[in-house]
């Protein structure tokens, strides 16, 4: 076989291997969209994706956790603090399907907030709170935090946990 | 009286002991219980097989080499992007990342970009996505083995340049810390594994102590500029560009 018919063999293995890799990722999150920051797709509402979402089961002591913040007007508003090198309530204690607002600050300096399993990242500035807001998953259990911005020796390690309880549930309020 | 080459010759290859540093780095962050296996690991799989891939896509037949070096792309691009990302973004890191050696090209034909970092720089901000740095788990690995690696390659002196001068603008910027978070593992791991990439970086040493300082002064003003801009990659990419333009 020459080099040219060699070559063209291998372009076409690595298309091949690229189109089944794809397609591998697309069937195991299936109809999850990628978050475009388009404006049209609300990036922090996963209900927009529609995707399968993946928990860690709620362990018994989880389960009798007190939701976070306040409920009010059909949102729960909780204040939310990271700093070096961790995050502030922690565990973030939600119900399943509610409108999250958190209200986040930094205690040192700059740091960011992200969920992966949930698609939502968002930067934390020093010295001023911001408003954020996301839509908590349907399905209840334990979703990791990482912080998204190079904070500092500990970033890797500053992690937190959203825990989300099953909504009508109502012996934690 | 013939010479019998010992079976570990490989081992002397810099891209196998840059493959294993990786490697060990990953194998670390899991063990030591910092990152969940179950999503990192697939991750990292799905980024090297993707990088694989793209290289034979790109470049159709290439040499033990470039298949290394894609190797490195794909863990560096696995490494960085946090477990749990969708895993389209990074199917789409890596391919950009290998892509960008094709579409960016200077006039010898060598590749203009790092390919890890253009992958990582392009594609998280336009699926809004951020990188996370998980797979730096040891400042000690990162030390004894990149310095190795780097001793044997000459050029350590592009990551002490780049250290200097970063700790330097971190101070004159007034960070906290007098400088020191140049020190901290992510920067570490920027300089020992991606700065040096040979075919996007200079070789003289004079030229490696004013492309290292040059991205660790960027790198420090990106820091205080724009704090949640990815200040390494950028400053990185900046003088990829700027090495490439005036031919070097």
């Amino acid at each position: 076989m020459d080099d040219a018919k060699k070559d063209s063999l291998y372009r076409l293995l690595g298309i091949l291997g690229l189109v089944l890799l794809l397609t591998a990722t697309y069937l195991v999150h299936k109809d999850r969209d990628i978050a475009v920051p388009s404006g049209k797709h609300d990036h922090a509402d996963p209900s927009q994706h529609g995707h399968d979402i993946f928990a860690k089961p709620l362990e018994s002591k989880e389960k009798e956790l007190v939701p976070s913040g306040e409920l009010r007007g059909g949102s729960r508003i909780v204040q939310y603090e990271a700093f070096k090198f961790g995050f502030s309530p922690d565990p973030l204690v939600v119900k399943s399907g509610e409108n999250i607002i958190l209200k986040v600050k930094s205690r040192d300096a700059a740091h960011g907030m992200m969920i992966p399993e949930i698609d939502f990242s968002a930067d934390i500035p020093q010295g001023k709170e911001k408003e954020v807001s996301f839509k908590a998953p349907i399905k209840p259990g334990s979703y990791p935090v990482f912080c998204s911005v190079f904070c500092g020796s500990g970033h890797g390690e500053m992690k937190g946990t959203l825990v989300v309880l099953l909504a009508g549930d109502e012996s934690h309020e | 009286m013939s010479k019998t080459s010992s079976p570990f010759v490989f081992l002397k290859n810099p891209k196998v002991q840059v493959i294993l540093l990786l490697f060990a780095l990953c194998l670390f962050a899991v063990f030591k219980g910092n990152i969940e296996p179950l999503p990192a690991v697939p991750m990292i799989l799905l980024a090297v097989l993707t990088a694989v891939f793209a290289e034979l896509a790109v470049f159709g037949k290439v040499s033990a080499s470039s298949i290394q070096s894609s190797i490195i792309s794909g863990l560096i691009v696995g490494t960085l992007i946090a477990p749990g990302t969708d895993m389209k973004i990074v199917w789409f890191a890596s391919v950009a990342a290998i892509a960008s050696k094709k579409l960016f090209q200077a006039e010898n034909a060598k590749h203009i970009f790092n390919p890890a970092a253009f992958g990582l720089a392009v594609m998280l901000p336009l699926f809004g996505s951020r990188i996370n740095w998980w797979g730096f788990s040891s400042p000690y690995i990162v030390i004894a083995a990149g310095g190795f690696i780097l001793y044997r390659m000459n050029r350590l002196s592009m990551v002490f340049s780049y250290i200097l001068f970063r700790m330097l603008g971190a101070i004159v910027t007034g960070a906290a810390g007098f400088g020191l978070e140049a020190l901290e593992l992510p920067n570490l791991f920027f300089a020992f594994i991606m700065l040096i990439e040979p075919k996007t970086s200079p070789s003289p040493r004079t030229h490696q102590w004013i492309f290292g300082g040059l991205v660790g002064i960027l790198s420090a003003a990106s820091a205080h500029l724009l704090p949640s801009a990815e200040g390494d990659l950028l400053a990185l990419l900046a003088m990829n560009f700027l090495r490439a333009c005036r031919g070097r």
